[in-house]
Formats: C-alpha cells, structure tokens, sequence
C-alpha cells in the first residue's frame, strides 16, 4: 500500500490522469444533470435551477426571455468554469501541500530518493523544534515574546506610515497639478526597474553610518515608499471620473478633504488589497533585517523562524536526529508553514474587505 | 518712416527658384525632410507646453467665475501661483524618502560603475572609463562566473513569456471566479497560497516534481511531471537535470526545459497578487453596465472583452508593466530550482544572479554597469513599448 | 480648509519624525570601546556551546563583553563583512574561508597575529568595577608554545600569507599569520560493512582497490551503483594533490588545471562511469547519502564519499555504517600516480584530504574604537578560549568537526567519546551519534598524519572550483571531451 505513494510507480501518473478525467466527468455529469432538471420542469421553475449559476450575480436580470438553447448553453459554460477553477485550484494547491507534508516528513524519509506523496510516520516535532529555538540561543536576550513585538511593531508601524505615504503621494500624482509631476513619476517608475540588491549595500552603509544599526528606525524607513504600490493606486484614483472633484470643489471641499472624504471610501478595496500586502511584506522580510540588526533582540519572525534550520541538541538534550550541524530542509519548510499560518489567517480576515467591492459605497460610474 | 520709404524704394528681388542637378536636389530635400523632423518635434514639444498653459489658464477661469473675482493684484496671484504647486507637499514625505534610499544608491552606482577596477570594500580603483562596460559586454571580467548575454537573455525570454502568460490567466481566472457564487471563497483563498509561500523553499518544491532521479543503472524516478506525460506517451524529459535539452547558438545556450519550469513556477507564484488586483477591480465595476449588456442580449465573451477588460485596463497594464519591471529582477526562483549557480555553469543565470555573482566576488564595478546596461535596456523597451500602445496604456 | 490640509500633514510628518527618532534613541549598540563583536555562521546549538567560551571570558575579564552575531550561512557573513567593511564597522572577530580573506587583504584591516601569537608580554587595561576604576593584568597575552606545537600543522599553514594571492597594496609582511583554524571538516568514505563481508573483500585504501570493488558488486548486483560521491569539485581538487597535477596557484596565473594529469584522470573516471561504478549528487537528482543507505540490494550504493558535516544521515537502514579515511593514490618517488601497490616504481600511497571548515580572521579598527591596540590584545584573549584544549573537546563533541588540536584527542573524555560512549561512558550512543563519534575517529588518524592540505586562495578561486563541479560533471555524462571541458572552464575562469 505504502508503494502506492510513492512517485515512482506509473501508476501515480495514471492517478493523476484519473484526477483530471474525474473532474471533466463530474464536470460533464453535472451539466447533463441541470440540463435533464431543465428539461423536466417548465421554463420558469428552470430559472431558479440556472439563477444559482448565473454570472456576475447580477440576480435581476430578467432570464425568462432568454432562448432555451441559451440556457443549455449557459449550463455548459458554467461546469466549464468550474472546472477551470478547479484545475487551477489544484495547480495553486498541489505545491503548497507538498510544502505542508515535506513539513511533517521525517529528514530520513524526506532524504529518500523516491520522494513519497504521503509521510509514513508524521513528526510533529518539526514544528516543536522550531519553537524552542531561541530558548537555546542565550547568548542574545531574544525571547520570543521580544522578536513577536519586534514583529508587530514594525509590521503595523511601517504598514500605516506606508500606507498613508502611498495614498497623499498617489493623490497628488494622480489628481493635483503641480510643476515636474510627470518627470517625476516616470522618475519613480524608473526607479522600479533596478534590482533592489543594488541598494542593499549602499543602504547599509547609509544606516551604519547614521548608527542606526539595531533599531526599529532601520528596518522601517527604507521600505516606506513603494513604487509598486503609489502606481496602483495612482491608477485607481484616475479612474475616478473627474467630475466628483468638480463637485467636490464646487461644495467648497478642500483637496485634502476630496481625498478622504471620496476618493479613500471609493478605493477601499485597493487599499486593504495593498494593506494586506504591505504587512505580508513586512513579515516576510528577512535578509534586510539579517543584515542591519546583527542582534537577534531587534530581528523579525522570520529571522527567528528561519534561524539555523539545524537539528540543535536541546539543552534538556532533545534532539531530533542526535544534533547536527547541516541545515536541514524539513525544518526550512515547519518555519516557512508556520511563518505563512498567520498570514493565511490574515488573508481570509480581510477578503471580505477586498471583495466585497464598492457597490455599498455607490457612486462609482 | 525713413526705413519704410528705403524698403518700399528698393524691393528685394524674389530670387527665381533655382534648378539643381538631381545630386544636389537630392540632399536639399534630404535637408528639408531633417529640417522638417525638427520642426515637426518642436511644433510638438510647444503644443505640449501650450496644452499645460491652457489647461491652466482653463481651471483660472474656472477658479476666477467661482470666486466672483475679476482682477487679482500680484500677491494674490502669487499665492494662488503657491497652491497650484501644494502636490510637491504631498508627495514631500516620499521624495524625502526615496532620496535618501533610492535616488542616492542608484546615483552612486551610476558613478561607481564608470570606476575601473572598483573594490566596493575599499573604494579603490584604478581611473575612470568605460572599461566596466565593455567588460561586461564582452565577458571579459578577469575573474569568470555568470556570463552577461546569457543572464541578459534568459531575463528577457523568461520575462516576456511569463509575465503576458500569468497576466492572462490571471484575467481568466478572475472573470471565472467573478461568475460564480457557490464556494468562490474557497476558490479565493486557495488561489491565494502562493503567495505566502517562500521563494527559495517553492523552488526546490517545484525542482521536486520535475526531476529525474537515478543512476545511469537504475532510474529511481522520472518525476510527477514526466509520469503524468508518460501516461499521454510522451517520453520523459530531464527537466532540471544536468543532461537538460538546450539549443546552442554560438556561445548563447538556450535551455529550452529548463525556461518551461521556470515559467510555470513564475506564473503559479505570480497568480495571487494578479488574481487579488483584477478581482477586486472588476468587484468595482458597476453592475449596471452588465445589466444593461445583458438586456441588450450580448454574449459573454462579448461582455469580457467589451466591458470587463476595458474596465480594468489601467490594472492590466499596471500587472504588465509592474509584472516585467519585476521580472527583470527575478533571482530567487531560479535559485530554488536551479541551484546556487543557477543551472548548469549559469546556463540559467538572471541579471541579478549575475549582479550578486560580482558582488559576492568583490567586483562592484561590473554588478553596477551590467545593471545600468540592464537599466537602458528596459528603458528602450519601455519607450518602443510607449510609442506602440500609446493609445492603449495609462503609463505615460 | 488649506490650514487643516497643511496641519494634517505636518501632524503626519511629526508623527513619523518622532517615531522614528524614538526608535533611533533606542540604540541597541553597547559600548563600542569594550565589545568584542564576532560573526559567525554557526546554527543555534554549536552558539550555546561558544557561549560557554563567551561566558568564561566575560567572567575572566571583567569590564569586557562579546556579542556574538550570526548573520546567517558562510555567504552571508562574507556579505556582512564585506558591507561593515565599506561602513567602517567590521566585526573584531569573524568566522571565514580561505577566499573570503583574500578579498578582505585589500582593506588593509586583516590583523597579522604573530604578533600575539606566542607573545610573552603581559598586558594591564582599567575597567570600572563595583568598587570603581580597577586594572586586571594579562600575565602572557599569547600562547604557550606547546599549544602551538599541538595545533594540527595542516590546518594551521592554512592562516599563513604565503597561501594568499596578496595585492599590491597590502602592508603585512610575507610570512604574517591572517587566520587561525577553528575547527575543520573533511571528507571520509562510509561504507557498507555487511556488503563488503558478502563479496568477500575488505576495505579499499587505494583507487585501484575501490574500482576493483566496484567490479565485484556490479558482478553481484547488476542495478547498483557501487560509489556515490557527493562534491564533484572536492573530487577533483583533491585527485590533483594525491596525483600530482596542477590546479591553482596564489601567484600569477591562477589557473593551472588545463593539463595532460587532468585529462588523463578525467579520462578514467567517464570510463568508470559508464561501467556504471559511480554517481554524484548533481547528476543523481537526489542524495548521495540517500542512495547509500538503502543499501546494494535495492539499487543503491556501498560507498559514500561525503563530508564529515553530513554523517549523521548516513545511518544504515540495515546495516552498520563504517567509516574509514578516502582512498589513496599510490605514487612513485617524484609523486607520479602508479598503476598499483606492487607496480614498479611504486613508492608510497598519497593519501591527501581536502580540508574544510571555518577558520577565524581578526580584523581591527571597527566601529572606530578608540584603543585599536587593546581591542586586537583582548580580541586574541579570546581567540585563546575558542581554541583551548577544553573548548576544542567541548565544540568537537557537540558539533562532529574535528578539532584543530591534536592533543584533544589524548583526552579521556573525547576517547569515551571516540568509542562510541556517551559522556557518562556507559550507554552506548544511538546509530546516529555513532557515525559522528566514528567520523571523529577516522578524522584523528587524518589528524596525526597530516593527510590535509588546503588549495590556494585568491579573488576568483571560489570560481575555479564552481568550474570543476562543471568540468566532472560534463566529463560524466559524456557531454564533453575532458579536453574541450577544462578548456571551456579554463576559459570561463577569465583565462586567456
């Protein structure tokens, strides 16, 4: 049975093979379904059947004029769509659960040379080993109370103060008028296209020479200012139809006021969109952080959870395999899982914000 | 009244027009056509200025029928002179920032790359030039590692296959997920994993499912990939491996397999900030067009490429352009994959592989002008890619 | 209105300034003058065994502190070296390869320490201790010269300046000492005891003997690989020093391995390979150590040539691992290889192994201290802990290097340890720590016969070597003729 997992028998293709086949004939299965339930009732009660897969919800409209070929039509694009998401789904997934099992795969069985699809023996002490990492490194006075605060200082600091710079910058690019504001967008943009490596280590010597080596300062200036971001939402606020600002103005509304009162309600689900991934950054990043704040008391989650990688011999002298010195990648992928959970967590916390859209808010069009 | 008279007195002749041999009437008009060029981008260049004055002169007289005020004095006009210019305090706080972190590296790199021989440790070097520069270009640094046309190569191929691919599927994607309402939240949110996954670890993750494993006695596997094809008769391909199919083109190798793993890994890990962008746009677009559309009986298709793409234009061509400007950048994926030298001998180095390369071999002064020759490349892309699509794209 | 704009901006801007000049106030740096800063690549575990070592010198040296950092891997201390350098902020103390130093020779920093080395002066500093201003006297600030005698000699030529490629602009003398050894890997062979003692024969100690071997197992099980080698680089470098030809020199042209002696072992091994004896990790796809320990039966392997660092997952999964040294070469009287042991003109075996592991280099004048002179003084104070006789059994055991003293293997405590005991020296130790204490035993022998040597280091030799990964792994897979191959590398290594 165990052989049936691992990837080396043809039979994980013909598997996989079968996958694809099963969701086309659930897919086809599906639609023949709605078509025969269609077929049966009359026209009218068929349009409840057809209302839950009609698109871009638009419940209103009126589906009693359409033809009945139509309909059939509509069935089979439908089952299409859902089997297009869900292949794609299965593509965004699969590697993400070969992370999560690799995670809780033992270094012996992960060493093997045909990789298996499902760990033979679970070993939840991965995670576990991530967790007393820093208890062993006393030489620093890093807890990880101390690094999670490190974590959410800088990751909410630098996500407001970013946020707000993108948002007055974007403003001004994209609805004030002011001497040298194209030159200095295309200034901007161009900045996007050099690789940030290259200012790494000017950057470094700019804060060591200030002393800003070991503090909160350094590791949220730098990345303050996002083109990327300034762009998006640049572009957003031009799609603001140009009348609500001679309005505004005509109502005796400051450009300030315009801003807050119109155009942040009017953009919201960008802005949690770039909210979101403001602060994904902030907590992901880890080589900046490495560099500039040598002392493990001032680095970020994911210096801490990515920290060595190696079967350390606990002080109580746990150990997962005898101790170790080579970095060992089931461990790399326990910490990447754990750093991603938040994450993920925070993710489904703020879809609703990001999708639920502006239809509330009205006065788009 | 005197210089009147002299003029009218002595009426300059109006030469007859002169008769040229074909030679020479040849470059006269070749000179007309250049002087015509430049007139034609002058005439251009003060109808651009002109615009922006009467644009200003418009909101004035907008500004002056609100306020009921006809004249203004000198100081008046002079602070409403100040307002028009408050956007520079808006964008105050970032110009501060990015000149600190940004312009001052990118100028000193610029400077640095012109130094000859330059140790960024010590800041010494031997004189200025360009020595850096054809350097590089001909893959002569003195010390080996990644070469130049060949990072510069796989950047542009990789990108230009990818970045279009995911963007499109993305689009796709979208519109799909925007059509359904039953567990669109599920779809959602596993649609967004990638993106919290770390690069380096994704690589060897994906390297994983490619890779053929085995000695020349005994193959152990062929890999997800290749037993998936080998069901649909397709003989097995190495992938990742060494013995990995290439063209070769003079010195340029073209690792054909290799691109199409690192293409599909940039599109999986590209999906999620692509799919997040255009979904939350088209949840922006009013209903009403749609109900309108459908009152009118269009078809579906019709309604994406009519109203759905029109609509988030501006997001898609934000996706393309934000999408190859990061593409020139990628070097973790290929790092994950790949290895740490990127391939077989750098057969799949990036542009930034190549920058790190130098760097991390203490040979600053190349890592800068490949960059900067990297840097006039994709501006030129970017002006052709602005002179083509002028109509189409908000990027100015 | 525009006043509410302006103020709300300007309530931003202060908000942003204060913060920020709050968290600047902050500073996490100590007293520059009296901290040592050390950099190193070590994970967690081997941190808490330095810091017993940190411990006793805050102890033993009142007034000072360590902080000791760990920017990440080997690359990424180099990195942050390499940065502070630029800043003027360079650590005391860094852990570092034999590349990685000449790159930092140029930035006149790189302290010579034989002029600590065996210095016999004392040396008195002041410190404000509870009852305040105090002195505290160093009676001898260097080593004694029998624990310089007990370093291994291999590791330690590794520091001089002679096996550096030295710039122009350098200003330290020609015989000066720029690193000493912290402590070492290197490569042993594990093998497959219970499948040796099935073909009947016992352990190779030459080339010649292991392909023989090969042979019979092929014989045996059509399917297996009888040796998997994990570096092919290490592979090539070190059959340049047991075969006698070139491959780098610190002086002038760097590149050498564009000879016939290359060629002609290239030669051998593409023919070993297509016989099926042998593997790497590259081309295999997965890892050696993988292949190994499954064994011959299943289509693995009986041979692994890996690294010392790597032998806690060779454990058998049903057999016993051994270890034993990497075969050797037999040469004749100049160092030419011979057919075999009883060739004519045979002369001796050249058993030579690569020597690897981190070496530690002290550099002087960072954060801009005010006594440069005390600081490099207390600096060696320390460098004298780390690598005294205690510390060198503690870091040995607890990480599986090898020390870089030979008389940390007279001690009681490590031949407990070298025998397969726990510390208590009754329970034996689990198969894992097993293979480590049995590396540690093959690393003695290698030890006491001086069997390491160590390649040139210059800007550049870290690219030679990616280009012999490529020159073997070409060769392998038949994909280029040895000659076109270490031309191409030749090449591709800047030569002309």
């Amino acid at each position: 049975m165990t052989n049936l997992l691992l990837l080396s028998s043809k039979a994980v293709g013909w598997l996989v093979a079968l996958l694809v086949i099963l969701i086309l004939a659930a897919g086809g299965v599906i639609t023949w379904l709605c078509i025969k339930r269609y077929r049966e009732k009359n026209a009218k009660s068929a349009d409840a059947v057809i209302g839950q897969w009609n698109l871009s919800g638009g419940e209103n409209i009126d589906v009693a004029t359409m033809e009945k070929r139509d309909k059939t039509k509509r069935i089979i694009k439908d089952v299409f769509v859902y089997i297009f998401l869900t292949l794609c789904a299965v593509f965004a997934f699969l590697p993400f659960y070969w992370m999560v099992i690799t995670s809780l795969k033992t270094e012996t069985e992960y060493r093997l040379s045909v990789p298996t699809f499902f760990p033979h023996q679970f070993q939840w002490k991965n995670y576990w080993m991530i967790f007393h990492q820093v208890t062993s490194a006393s030489g620093s006075n890093a807890t990880f109370v101390q690094i999670l605060i490190n974590t959410i200082v800088v990751g909410l600091l630098s996500t407001i103060l970013g946020v707000i710079i993108t948002i007055v910058t974007a403003y001004a690019l994209a609805r004030m008028n002011f001497k040298g504001k194209n030159a200095l967008f295309a200034l901007m943009l161009a900045t996007m296209m050099i690789p940030g490596e290259l200012y790494t280590v000017s950057n470094y010597i700019t804060v060591a020479k200030l002393h800003w080596n070991n503090t909160y300062t350094v590791l949220i200036l730098p990345f303050l200012v996002s083109v990327y971001y300034i762009y998006l939402l640049r572009n957003n606020f031009m799609q603001i139809p140009n009348s609500l600002y001679q309005a505004a103005k005509v109502d005796g509304l400051s450009d300030f006021g315009y801003l807050i009162k119109v155009m942040v309600p009017l953009t919201a689900p960008t802005l949690v969109s770039i909210t979101l991934l403001k602060f994904i950054g902030t907590w992901n990043s880890y080589i900046w952080p490495r560099l500039v704040n040598g002392n493990e008391a001032w680095q970020m989650i994911t210096n801490w959870v990515t920290g060595g990688f190696v079967d350390r011999l606990q002080p109580d002298g746990f150990s997962l395999y005898g101790g170790g010195t080579e970095s060992l990648d089931t461990l790399k992928m326990a910490a990447v899982c754990m750093v991603s959970l938040p994450l993920l967590i925070l993710f489904i916390f703020c879809r609703k914000y990001i999708m639920r859209g502006v239809s509330k808010s009205g006065t788009k069009g | 009244m005197k210089d009147e008279n002299k003029t009218e007195v002595t009426p300059t002749p109006t030469p007859p027009p002169k008769k040229h041999n074909k030679f020479v009437q040849y470059f006269i008009n070749l000179g007309h056509r250049i002087k015509g060029w430049f007139v034609d981008k002058w005439t251009a260049i003060k109808d651009f200025f002109g615009s922006i004055k009467t644009y200003k002169q418009r909101k004035l007289e907008a500004e002056l029928v609100t306020n009921d005020g006809p004249q203004l004095t000198r100081g008046e006009k002079f602070r409403r002179g100040l307002k028009s210019q408050s956007g520079w305090l808006f964008v105050a706080p970032a110009i501060l920032l990015m000149a600190v972190f940004t312009f001052y590296p990118i100028i000193a790199a610029f400077i640095n790359s012109f130094k000859q021989g330059y140790s960024g440790m010590t800041g010494k070097f031997n004189g200025w030039g360009f020595d850096n520069f054809v350097r590089v270009f001909r893959g002569d640094t003195g010390t080996g590692g990644a070469s130049f046309v060949q990072c510069l190569f796989n950047t542009l191929i990789l990108t230009f296959i990818s970045v279009p691919l995911s963007t499109l599927l993305a689009l796709l994607i979208s519109v799909a997920l925007n059509s359904i309402k039953r567990i669109q939240k599920a779809y959602q949110t596993i649609l967004f994993l990638p993106y919290l996954t770390n690069a380096l670890a994704m690589g060897a993750v994906f390297a994983t499912f490619f890779k053929i494993i085995g000695t020349a006695s005994y193959t152990e596997t062929y890999g997800i990939v290749n037993i998936v094809l080998g069901v649909f008769g397709i003989a097995p391909i190495d992938w990742v491996g060494l013995t990995s199919p290439h063209w070769e083109i003079g010195s340029l190798s073209i690792p054909w397999a290799k691109y199409v793993v690192t293409t599909i890994y940039e599109v999986w890990s590209g999906l999620p900030f692509k799919i997040l962008i255009l979904f939350s746009a088209m949840q922006s677009i009013n209903k009403q067009y749609y109900d309108a559309a459908k009152v009118d009986g269009a078809s579906r298709s019709t309604i994406l490429w009519k109203i759905t793409t029109p609509m988030i234009m501006p997001q898609i061509s934000y996706l393309l352009v934000t999408g190859i400007m990061g593409g020139m950048k990628q070097y973790s994926a290929v790092v994950g994959i790949f290895g740490a030298t990127m391939g077989q001998d750098y057969d799949m180095g990036t542009m930034v592989g190549y920058l790190y390369n130098y760097i991390s071999l203490g040979q600053t002064g190349y890592a800068f002008a490949g960059s900067l020759i990297l840097f006039i490349i994709i501006m030129i892309i970017t002006w052709i890619n602005n002179k083509v699509t002028k109509k189409h794209t908000t990027y100015r | 209105m525009k006043r509410k704009l302006i103020t709300s901006l300007l309530v931003v801007v202060f908000v942003l300034a204060g913060c920020l000049t709050v968290f600047a106030a902050c500073d996490g740096n100590g007293d520059v003058d009296h901290t040592i800063y050390f950099y190193s690549s070590q994970g967690d575990s081997l941190a808490t065994i330095t810091d017993a070592a940190v411990k006793q010198f805050e102890e033993t040296y009142p007034g000072w502190t360590i902080e000791h950092t760990q920017p990440g891997g080997y690359d990424q201390v180099l990195e942050k070296v390499r940065s502070d350098l630029t800043a003027g902020t360079q650590p005391d103390l860094a852990y570092c390869y034999a590349d990685h130093v000449a790159q930092y020779l140029s930035s006149g920093t790189v302290v010579d320490m034989n002029k600590y080395l065996l210095s016999e002066d004392s040396f008195t500093y002041t410190y404000n201790g509870d009852d305040g201003e105090q002195t505290k006297t160093i009676d001898r600030i260097g080593f004694t010269q029998e624990d310089v005698d007990s370093f291994n000699k291999g590791y330690f030529e590794e520091g001089k300046l002679s096996s550096y490629a030295v710039p122009d602009d350098v200003t330290l003398p020609s015989d000066a000492l720029v690193t000493l050894p912290f402590v070492k890997s290197t490569e042993v062979m594990f093998y497959n005891p219970d499948a040796l003692k099935e073909l009947g024969i016992g352990v190779p100690t030459t080339w010649g003997e292991l392909w023989d071997a090969c042979a019979l197992a092929k014989a045996k099980w059509q399917s297996c690989t009888p040796l998997g080698y994990d570096s092919e680089a290490n592979w090539f470098i070190t059959m340049a020093q047991q075969r006698g030809f070139e491959y780098t020199s610190a002086t002038g042209n760097h590149y050498l391995f564009n000879n016939d002696g290359a060629k002609e072992w290239l030669d051998d091994i593409a023919d070993k390979y297509n016989k099926g004896y042998i593997t790497t990790q590259q081309i295999y796809g997965g890892y050696t150590s993988g292949l190994f320990t499954k064994g011959p039966k299943e289509n693995g392997s009986i041979f692994c040539i890996g690294s010392t660092g790597g032998a806690s997952n060779q454990a058998g999964s049903n057999f016993t691992t051994e270890v034993a040294p990497i075969p050797g070469t037999p040469v004749d009287k100049d160092g030419k290889p011979v057919a075999s042991k009883t060739a004519e003109g045979f002369d001796h075996i050249n058993y030579s192994c690569i020597s690897q592991g981190p070496s530690i280099v002290m550099l002087t004048g960072g954060n801009g201290a005010s006594n440069p002179t005390e600081k490099e003084i207390m600096t060696f104070q320390f460098i004298k802990i780390l690598l005294s006789k205690q510390f060198q059994i503690q870091f040995g055991q607890g990480s599986g290097y090898n020390p870089m003293r030979n008389d940390v293997y007279d001690d009681e405590g490590y031949q407990t340890y070298l025998n397969g005991k726990d510390e208590d020296g009754v329970t034996t130790l689990e198969a894992k720590k097993l293979i480590i204490s049995k590396t540690s035993v093959v690393g003695k022998t290698l030890s006491e016969e001086n069997r390491f040597f160590v390649s040139p280091a210059f800007v550049g030799s870290s690219v030679a070597r990616a280009q012999m990964t490529s020159v073997v792994q070409y060769v392998l897979l038949g994909q280029k003729q040895p000659d076109r191959a270490l031309a191409d590398a030749y090449k591709a290594c800047g030569g002309k």
